[in-house]
């Protein structure tokens, strides 16, 4: 495993694994209740959510980005359930076709990152509970069709005045002007050893207002078909692609900035 | 959609005109009216999703909806925005297929799931026809449909 950068102090918000998958047969939106009992001893808590259209990575047309989507409002999927800990920092994500692991800083922010091993070993453990599960229903296997990870800081700044982006964002030269509004957004197709697209690698930035107070948002996602339709495809993915994210975190944010963040690797 | 849709932080917004279209049982916003397909592919791919079960006489289901957005993605690969628009045809399993028939030329991308196409084309100089079982990577039919594209506007470009 490659040394990846590393931080005492990142400005890490919120990390997101997740992977969609065919539609099982016999699923019928009532048995989420029996999904979530699967998961209620770490996840006693409910919410429900408007669900997740279907969502894939396609290549071809260089010039395709943008031209034509669908989008879906209501009634025709069921309601997306979360599965929240106590005390909200995990959930799970699970409708008939998806299943997510976020955590985040809830409450004061003081709850601390649990490390991405720990987290992905939580998945992999829920994904496999799950494909037991669907097999009760005759099912042979969950047959993944895309995963991803995305990882969402938010970076503290003054409660007023222009923002100069090129304190935090090394895309910015240090004469660039400052500015009261940011939306900056950039995606690369990513490929395997023998050229083939695979995935694309999302990055978003923005200046946003939190409860906290002004923050500048930088989301970094990365996410496709894996190289096999299976969970340990997936986690194989979704590894690499934190791999991928970590690296250009480092890459694009400013040698100042890591110094308030204390980077140690 | 936005990629941090699956924050918990995050709402989504579609961006650019839109256009409602309400059916018996579904409710499906269009994306930016920008190309000459968009239009009719929308209201196909709308009629298939609301089909009833049995539509064929025997038991077939209505397309699925995730093959419906997988074909929608597929064309947003692969067509430009001048590209006559395709015929769609529901399959007995929940599958489509999405074809065009200009001149002497064929070609038919069957969607039988997410990430799982068999692309075929026929034309004078390929009487036999030829296959690609293709995933989610659609640039070796992008030259097929190019083809296609031409064969399309050469009548009138003979015309004028």
């Amino acid at each position: 495993m490659r040394n990846l950068p590393e931080f005492e102090k990142p400005p890490l918000n919120e990390v997101v694994l997740g992977v969609q998958f065919r539609h099982p047969n016999n699923f019928q939106p009532i048995h989420a209740f029996e999904v979530w009992q699967l998961f209620k001893e770490r996840f006693p808590v409910t919410e429900e959510q408007m669900p997740l259209p279907p969502q894939f990575e396609t290549f071809g047309l260089a010039s395709a980005a943008g031209q034509f989507s669908l989008n879906l409002l209501d009634s025709a999927l069921p309601n997306r359930h979360w599965f929240l800990t106590e005390a909200g920092e995990q959930l799970l994500q699970f409708q008939q076709d998806r299943l997510l692991h976020n955590w985040r800083k809830v409450g004061d922010g003081l709850n601390e990152y649990p490390r991405f091993e720990e987290i992905i070993t939580s998945f992999a453990d829920e994904l496999r509970t799950l494909e037991a599960y669907f097999k009760g229903k005759q099912n042979d296997r969950l047959v993944i069709t895309q995963a991803e990870v995305s990882y969402i800081n938010h970076i503290e700044l003054p409660s007023a005045g222009p923002v100069r982006a090129q304190d935090w964002l090394s895309v910015f030269s240090e004469n660039a002007s400052s500015f009261d509004e940011l939306n900056l957004n950039a995606r690369t197709v990513l490929r395997s050893s023998n050229g083939q697209p695979t995935s694309r690698f999302y990055r978003e930035s923005g200046i946003g207002v939190t409860q906290k107070g002004r923050v500048l948002l930088l989301t970094l996602t990365v996410r496709g078909k894996p190289a096999t339709d299976t969970i340990a495809g997936s986690l194989d993915f979704i590894s690499s692609s934190r791999s991928a994210i970590v690296e250009e975190f480092a890459r694009i944010t400013t040698p100042m900035a890591h110094e308030i963040w204390k980077r140690t690797r | 959609m936005s990629p941090a849709a699956n924050s918990v932080f995050s709402i989504t917004t579609s961006p650019g005109p839109q256009r409602l279209r309400r059916s018996p049982s579904r409710l499906i916003v269009e994306g930016n009216w920008k190309c000459a397909w968009q239009e009719a592919v929308t209201d196909r791919l709308n009629g298939l999703l609301i089909l009833p079960v049995g539509w064929d006489g025997y038991r077939a289901p209505p397309v699925s909806l995730e093959n419906v957005f997988f074909a929608a993605e597929l064309l947003r690969a692969v067509c430009p925005p001048d590209m006559p628009a395709p015929q769609i045809v529901p399959g007995s399993a929940g599958d489509l297929q999405i074809e065009w028939h200009i001149g002497n030329t064929v070609v038919e991308l069957h969607v039988t799931a997410p990430n799982a196409v068999s692309a075929w084309r026929e034309t004078p100089q390929i009487p036999d026809g030829e296959e690609l079982e293709l995933t989610n990577d659609f640039l070796p039919i992008i030259p097929w449909i190019e083809a296609l594209r031409g064969a399309a506007v050469a009548p009138v470009t003979a015309a004028a």
